[in-house]
């Protein structure tokens, strides 16, 4: 079934969001013309605005329209530990937890050499001159626990061993899952866990 | 007229690459025992207690099912199977380059069940640092081979000759080794690549160069990404680079 053409290319826009069908398209759609309109005038400005003026991070390279993102901008935070993930999501994860109190890298992916991802690519030419410039003291690896992302974590540790050796590269521990159960935890984490066992 | 699909279960399979797809599905090209290459959808895979979890991480033995007809399968199973090597530092890059290779030169939908296991073994080599190179130079010989593409190692042009330790050659891409004076691979090092004797730093060297040749062709003008990852140290203290 075809509306007119206007609501037609708003029904089919707003299908490029993750989760979104032919189905709620049409129901999101029929909500903001009918319903409420000024709501729709916002979003459409938020997302014109969000998408002109959103960039990277000159230092993190994190999504802000700041040239400095509100992490690095922040001189509370401990610039001595920088801690490299894959994604904005990421940090946003790391933060909510509380734990961390330096900056951030972000990678904006990992190493995949079939999807053409090498080290240019993820920016580590950036990362090691961020590191230099920045004075860091430790440099924390939270790549994803995936082949690509233990891939990444091992090619940045070796770039920077190179390079200066006062500077210590961790990575984040893999492990058991906190309340769950061992009967229940894959062999791959369990081996993970038994190898990076640690002395009580 | 309803036939069943067809269906495929207890595949022996390594992940090769995985692509996120649509919300929670991802596209994953697996090579497998019986099958060779194919690519199949695996749907919620990417919710956290999603059954194919395991259908997640590339480098480990697995056993896979799939239906379908198509080019593009349905993941419906898939399980550890054996014990998990843990694959860490330099042995990654290396298990991305057999990936890489395996993706880029072997033809989808072609049961390749001997490559398969010289895949199995090459993984499971891996892990250690001094058999790490010759593995890959094995590897890269055997899918050669099996491409319909392998020289051998030990007889030369003119005449198919035997290879003398003490004369130098050359690659022809299409018709193999050729005896020249002027060649860069020594007959020595040839003949210890045929008999698999990589101790010597020479013949490695040599096994390298001459794979790297021979692939060339049948990489065209993109060259293989994951040998860049064997950039990170300074030149000098480079390890299995292949």
């Amino acid at each position: 079934m075809s509306f007119s053409p206007l609501i037609d290319q708003l029904i089919a826009s707003l299908r490029c969001l993750p989760g979104v069908g032919a189905r709620s398209a049409q129901r999101m759609a029929f909500h903001l013309l009918e319903r409420d309109r000024e709501g729709a005038l916002k979003l459409s400005q938020a997302l014109a605005q969000a998408v002109e003026r959103v960039g990277h991070c000159q230092r993190c390279r994190t999504l802000t329209e700041l040239s400095l993102c509100k992490l690095c901008d922040n001189p509370e935070r401990d610039a001595s530990q920088l801690c490299v993930v894959e994604t904005p999501a990421d940090v946003l994860a790391i933060e909510q937890a509380g734990s961390f109190q330096g900056r951030y890298f972000v990678l904006h992916g990992h190493l995949s050499p079939i999807d053409g991802l090498g080290p240019e690519e993820i920016g580590l030419g950036e990362l090691e001159a961020l590191v230099q410039e920045m004075g860091v003291k430790e440099l924390i690896v939270a790549t994803n626990p995936t082949v690509e992302g233990e891939a990444t974590a091992h090619y940045i540790a070796e770039q920077l061993r190179g390079l200066d050796d006062s500077i210590a590269v961790s990575r984040i521990a893999h492990g058991v899952p906190l309340g769950g159960e061992l009967e229940y935890v894959d062999g791959g984490t369990l081996a993970h866990a038994f190898a990076g066992r640690k002395r009580l | 007229m309803t036939t069943a699909e067809p269906r495929v279960e207890g595949q022996p399979a390594y992940v090769l690459h995985i692509r996120p797809y649509r919300d929670d599905s991802a596209l994953v090209d697996l090579f497998t025992a019986d099958y060779g290459r194919l690519r199949a959808v695996a749907r919620g895979v990417r919710k956290a207690r999603s059954r194919l979890r395991d259908a997640t991480q590339s480098l480990r033995a697995l056993r896979v099912g799939w239906r379908g007809r198509g080019e593009l399968k349905t993941l419906t199973a898939a399980e550890p199977a054996g014990v998990d090597v843990l694959v860490q530092g330099e042995a990654l890059w290396c298990g991305l380059y057999l990936n890489e290779l395996v993706m880029r030169l072997v033809p989808s939908h072609d049961p390749q069940p001997r490559l398969f296991a010289y895949y199995q073994l090459a993984l499971s080599e891996m892990a250690d640092a001094d058999t790490r190179e010759p593995v890959l130079r094995v590897f890269e010989g055997r899918l050669l081979e099996e491409l319909g593409l392998g020289f051998a190692l030990d007889r030369a042009e003119p005449g198919q000759q035997a290879v003398a330790a003490g004369l130098n050659y050359r690659l022809d891409p299409q018709r193999g080794l050729l005896s020249d004076a002027g060649g860069p691979y020594p007959g020595h090092a040839l003949l210890a690549m045929a008999a698999d004797d990589y101790s010597e730093p020479l013949t490695r060297r040599c096994a390298k160069r001459l794979m790297r040749e021979a692939l060339a062709p049948l990489l065209g003008d993109r060259p293989l990404q994951s040998r860049s990852l064997f950039n990170a140290r300074g030149a000098g203290q480079r390890g299995a680079q292949p």
